[in-house]
């Protein structure tokens, strides 16, 4: 009864669907988040007969038999669609129109990358992410600042009392990678480079196919409700039809008992 | 033994088969590019009686096919998804050989070879597709470009007769290499992947009608095991 195995494999590959789309749904309105879906595969296949083997001299068989062990999920990819950007006015909040990510510098010296450019000031006037980490190079802005402007290209510049010209402060860098879908999560909007997403490639806004920086923007998740409900309920039913082969296969095993009257 | 009894068996072991098929279809009603199998039952003959005495025979699966009906389209966004319209395949270079496949689920590798979510490469006319520069686009014939121009052409193939096609896992097809030809006119979709064509509906009617049909094969040989019974208690008496 290989049927019962088979529809489990069914089972638990819709119940990981069900995770990535909760998940996807729990960040509907986190800044920068990224939504995945699954990918799935049919596994391996008993070969009963070959199609093209021969059923006596010279007849070949038309088609031959072969059945499925059922499928599993392989991988899950994130989708780098450019979420909605929301207007919010902060003179920190930075948004990335087209490709590139935030560089950020972990407590463990790392370079993580994100796409969450709600930034604030830190005691020391470096700006840092919500979660404090540095931006990297790290951008310090004077503690009598009275305003920051940030160019389309990452120049930062800060207006100081007594001064009317703009005094430049630094430059924001992005980053960008050949197969952004490669990189891992580290939850808190952060994304490390693997060996499948490559190097980043660093660069000034606007350049080598990097987006351009918006101030007073930030860049809302790219979750579509919808789009998720349905998945929720496709999966959903998927996992239920998988179900119901299992109780045939139940079924059919009952009968077979049956057979021998005790 | 009853002749009759066996016939019953074969047919509730039909059903048992027809169940493994219904239950790998149903697991892959969510695998993109998976295409559903399709059993079709014969008569096996058992005896050599003169053809007006000859009672039928046994009864067997005839024949597996698979289902090679094109299934929904899904935009996903992703622009490393693409999807057949038609007639046609996307090949796979594997470690084992070249692979076919309609599950254009693709990625790319760091230094920027388009491959399969296995990490395999998928060839385009001139071997694997080196993506070089940013926003890459697919055209409808399956050319690839970027802002660094055209980068390379997907190749995609198509099968002389569609039978001689075993199906390998990780949605990939295994055929001859004298069996597969050129396409005249691929379309390819970008952003989009193709969905599993398994309807779940004919899934759940194969279900009830093989779970009766099973049930009524064991009636009939629970019918046929009292009649043998009775036959030889009335011998007893």
């Amino acid at each position: 009864m290989g049927a019962l195995w088979t529809a489990a494999t069914g089972m638990q590959a819709q119940q990981r669907t069900l995770d990535v789309i909760t998940n996807n749904l729990a960040n509907v309105q986190t800044a920068g988040f990224k939504r995945s879906r699954f990918d799935f595969q049919d596994l391996v296949y008993q070969t009963l007969q070959a199609p093209g083997a021969a059923s006596a001299q010279g007849q070949e068989i038309p088609s031959g038999f072969q059945t499925g062990l059922g499928s599993r999920a392989i991988a899950t990819q994130r989708l780098f669609i450019e979420g909605d950007l929301q207007q919010t006015g902060n003179q920190l909040d930075l948004a990335i129109e087209g490709d590139g990510f935030f560089q950020v510098q972990t407590p463990s010296g790392d370079t993580a990358y994100t796409r969450a450019g709600t930034l604030k000031k830190n005691s020391q006037g470096q700006l840092v992410t919500s979660d404090g980490f540095n931006l990297e190079p790290a951008i310090t802005i004077p503690q009598d600042a009275l305003s920051v402007t940030v160019g389309v290209d990452g120049t930062v510049s800060v207006t100081q009392p007594g001064q009317t010209q703009p005094q430049q402060v630094g430059n924001i860098q992005l980053a960008r990678f050949i197969n952004p879908a490669g990189l891992d999560s580290q939850g808190r909007n952060l994304l490390v480079p693997t060996q499948a997403s490559g190097d980043a490639i660093a660069g000034t806004p606007g350049q080598n196919g990097l987006g351009t920086l918006l101030q007073g923007f930030v860049e809302g998740s790219n979750v579509n409700v919808v789009e998720e409900m349905v998945g929720l309920i496709t999966s959903e039913r998927a996992y239920e039809i998988n179900s119901k082969a299992i109780r045939t296969a139940d079924e059919m095993m009952q009968t077979a008992n049956n057979l021998v009257r005790a | 033994m009853d002749a009759a009894m066996y016939k019953a068996l074969s047919g509730a072991v039909v059903q048992m088969r027809r169940l493994e098929v219904t239950a790998q279809d149903l697991a892959n009603v969510n695998t993109s590019g998976y295409k559903g199998e399709r059993l079709s039952f014969g008569e096996v003959l058992a005896n050599r009686l003169p053809p007006d005495e000859r009672p039928g025979g046994l009864v067997a699966v005839a024949s597996q096919r698979t289902n090679f009906e094109q299934g929904e389209m899904q935009p996903t966004g992703n622009p490393f998804n693409l999807a057949l319209q038609g007639d046609g395949f996307f090949v796979v270079q594997t470690s084992r050989g070249a692979r076919y496949t309609r599950n254009g689920a693709f990625t790319v590798k760091a230094d920027g070879m388009l491959i399969t979510s296995q990490g395999d490469a998928v060839l385009g006319e001139d071997g694997p597709i080196q993506i070089t520069g940013v926003k890459m686009a697919v055209a409808g014939d399956g050319t690839v470009t970027s802002d660094d121009g055209q980068v390379g052409k997907i190749k995609i193939v198509r099968f002389a007769d569609s039978r001689q096609v075993a199906k390998e896992g990780a949605n990939l097809l295994i055929s001859a290499p004298g069996n597969v030809q050129e396409t005249a006119d691929p379309r390819v979709l970008q952003g989009s992947l193709e969905q599993s064509n398994v309807s779940p509906i004919d899934g759940m009617v194969s279900l009830i009608a093989l779970n009766r049909q099973f049930e009524a094969s064991q009636r009939a040989m629970t019918l046929m095991d009292s009649v043998t019974q009775k036959m030889l208690s009335a011998g007893a008496s």
